[in-house]
């Protein structure tokens, strides 16, 4: 149970930062999904093994849930939720702001406002 | 309960501002008169705990403490409480000066501010991560302010990277309480030297995530994008209260759950904070925006955050807190200067570069004087001695060069002065009558240092 | 066809959410799913009838209120006792004392801290959906 747990997460980490490597903005968002996922798996994974759920009257300790496990993954969970909703809020408006979802675009767009706003040395790569 | 009142009042004022348009005068005049009310408490408290009052602490819910969250305050948490809602005040007056353009402005500042009181005053590393994601997540709206291309680009940036660093910071957090079955700081420091190395992993994930939040090198990347591309306020904002998460989170972990680790990492610390150091203060003297290179000093003050945690002890925390006050100070004023005209725009400009070269006559000259001092007794001794001292140099070029960029250039927005001279007046007086505040600083530097058990 | 399914899915799923709100103090159920399921149901709203009708079946225009309303049923339950004096998320009725019951659901503030959860999830949910609407629908040949 543990291993195949643990395989998951690997797998749905794997897979998120896979995707935030992309070039595609909502990619990118969908990567950072995944990876707050993976951590709620991995939370839950610390509390494996209960079967009943931690509501009186408990009939056996060992066979009931560990609740402070479930409350921080739902907790998780809900953050993980909110913070999802305004990065794709952000991400619409990079796309209706720029026209572009990729992130190729984004950086050159970066360049050419930057260049804009300083046109007496054009040759100085900032370095980040 | 009197110190919980400052989280409490600025969460429900927060709260029922949503509900209302911000734009409007009475929205934002409201807000202001809870955030100066908020900082007012914690000033109090800030003098009650300096003053040898003993750590005010409550269990939630009342349970005992192993079942409950424990909430509790000393002079750290007042400190940094202080600082930030003395920022947030100020950059709400700012706004309000020149009207309002978003909706939900005051009533992110406010959450943003019971977020950062809540971290301040939690006793348990759960409950931290819960209310730094929300200050953090009101950061993430706020960066957004404005809509324009630039401010929609880093916050996506900001977005991305911060989210990241929560999602570190919470597979850090899972496996603590695997190892340990429990969550607060207390209870971690025994079960931290019992368990040792099965915590080395999720510590350094822990010390990763914190570092991300404060911009360290090399997880730096973020700090000068969304620093040039928001607008000056939020930036002041961030700079000077949602960083000092991440310091405040690295002071209290190494001193609590992670006391023995602390001692063992010392050398990284100190190579880590003086790389950070030198490769913010290089690149600063090199930018040509203003706001970039405010955010590359953000990243060489970083670099002093941790090198002082590296010095440890009380003179290394006493160094630390005073970078954090100045540092603050000096770089809300120096972004708000950002948005200022005039004469009001040179003099703060002056006085934000002159306290982050650490000139006298500024705060920051108190804050440059500890950390000298501290890194001259270190055990690491001339090696940190000249890290300190080079980086200080560049520091002075770089705050210099700020200083002509921004007499240089005009407001990118609407003109307003009043907030920034008050905030630059801060930042003089604290240089000119810094003894009572480097005598409370001591004591709470003594405190943390001695485990008054958090 | 699918309009109408999808006009019926809404006081469904509003059912559904009520009824894991209520039962949540007994059995497992809770606020947050609560208000995500009713908030699924008004996405559908959304997705399949356009956004007109989608607004007014679901009240959008009342987003904000459910969001600062449920957020300070919440807080006020939870959090503002502390200025009277009490540890936070102290609950009323303590443990092991009678609890009064109205139907089905007890009047206990745990429960009437899930309701604000509900409620602001439900309104958050809801509301965003209906600003990001329009841009999908400008796009549609």
């Amino acid at each position: 149970m543990t291993v195949v747990t643990a395989l998951a997460i690997a797998v749905i980490f794997g897979a998120g930062v896979h995707l935030m490597t992309r070039r595609d903005v909502f990619r990118v968002a969908a990567g950072t999904l995944l990876l707050s996922n993976a951590a709620v798996l991995l939370l839950v994974s610390s509390g494996l093994g209960g079967r009943r759920p931690p509501i009186l009257p408990v009939v056996s300790v060992d066979e009931t849930a560990d609740p402070l496990v479930q409350a921080l993954a739902i907790t998780a969970v809900v953050i993980g939720f909110g913070i999802t909703v305004l990065l794709l809020r952000i991400t619409l408006a990079v796309e209706r702001t720029h026209h572009t979802v990729d992130i190729e675009d984004l950086v050159s767009a970066e360049k050419r406002d930057e260049a804009a706003v300083e046109p007496e040395a054009p040759n100085e790569e900032p370095v980040r | 309960m009197s110190p919980l009142q400052p989280l409490v009042i600025s969460w429900l004022a927060g709260a029922a501002l949503l509900m209302f348009d911000g734009r409007r005068r009475v929205v934002v005049v409201a807000a202001t008169v809870v955030a100066a009310a908020v900082f007012a408490l914690d000033l109090l408290a800030l003098r009650q705990l300096a003053g040898g009052a003993a750590p005010f602490e409550v269990v939630s819910g009342g349970w005992p403490t192993e079942v409950g969250i424990r909430l509790r305050i000393d002079g750290l948490s007042a400190f940094f409480a202080t600082i930030c809602s003395g920022v947030l005040v100020v950059v709400l007056v700012h706004e309000a000066l020149a009207g309002v353009r978003f909706r939900l402005f005051p009533a992110l500042i406010l959450l943003m501010g019971a977020g950062l009181h809540g971290a301040f005053a939690t006793g348990d590393l759960f409950n931290f991560y819960v209310f730094f994601e929300l200050a953090v997540v009101s950061s993430f709206a706020l960066a957004a302010y404005g809509y324009g291309r630039a401010e929609i680009r880093g916050a996506f940036v900001y977005v991305v990277v911060n989210l990241f660093g929560s999602v570190l910071f919470l597979i850090g957090v899972a496996g603590i309480y695997g190892a340990t079955g429990t969550l607060d700081f207390r209870a971690l420091t025994p079960a931290a030297d019992a368990e040792g190395p099965s915590l080395l992993l999720p510590s350094t994930l822990i010390f990763v995530a914190l570092s991300l939040k404060l911009g360290l090198f090399p997880l730096h990347g973020w700090v000068p994008v969304l620093y040039r591309q928001a607008r000056p306020p939020v930036v002041a904002a961030m700079t000077g209260a949602l960083v000092n998460l991440g310091a405040y989170g690295l002071i209290r972990m190494s001193y609590t759950a992670f006391d023995g680790a602390r001692d063992q990492a010392a050398g990284v610390l100190l190579a880590l904070g003086a790389l950070a150091l030198l490769y913010g203060t290089v690149l600063a003297v090199f930018r040509k925006d203003a706001a970039e290179l405010g955010g590359y000093v953000s990243v060489g003050h970083a670099g002093y955050v941790v090198l002082a945690l590296g010095i440890g002890g009380s003179a290394g925390v006493l160094a630390i807190l005073l970078v954090v006050l100045a540092g603050s100070l000096d770089k809300a004023t120096a972004f708000l200067a950002l948005d200022a005209a005039g004469s009001t725009r040179r003099l703060a400009a002056l006085v934000a570069a002159a306290s982050m070269a650490g000139l006298p006559l500024t705060a920051g000259f108190a804050a440059k004087a500890q950390l000298l001092r501290a890194a001259a007794d270190a055990v690491a001794g001339p090696l940190v001695l000249a890290a300190v001292v080079a980086g200080g140099v560049l520091l002075l070029a770089a705050a210099f060069r700020f200083y002509r960029l921004v007499r240089d250039s005009s407001p990118r927005d609407r003109a307003r002065g009043l907030a920034t001279g008050v905030l630059a007046a801060a930042v003089v007086a604290l240089g000119l009558a810094a003894e009572p505040v480097v005598r409370a600083a001591i004591v709470i530097g003594d405190q943390v240092v001695r485990g008054d058990a958090p | 066809m699918t309009e109408t399914v999808a006009r019926w899915v809404f006081p469904f799923s509003l059912v559904v959410a009520v009824a894991i709100w209520a039962k949540g103090y007994a059995a497992v159920g809770d606020g947050f799913s609560a208000g995500a399921v009713a908030g699924l149901g008004g996405i559908v709203q959304y997705v399949c009838r356009g956004h007109r009708h989608a607004a007014r079946a679901v009240g959008a225009a009342q987003a904000w209120w459910l969001v600062g309303g449920g957020l300070l049923l919440s807080l006020g339950v939870l959090i503002a006792p502390v200025l009277a004096g009490v540890p936070p998320v102290t609950h009323w009725p303590e443990p092991d004392a009678a609890v009064l019951r109205l139907g089905i659901v007890e009047a206990h503030t745990a429960v009437a801290a899930d309701l604000g959860i509900a409620l602001l999830v439900y309104g958050a949910l809801v509301g965003v959906f209906d600003r990001l609407f329009p841009p999908f629908e400008e796009r549609m040949p």
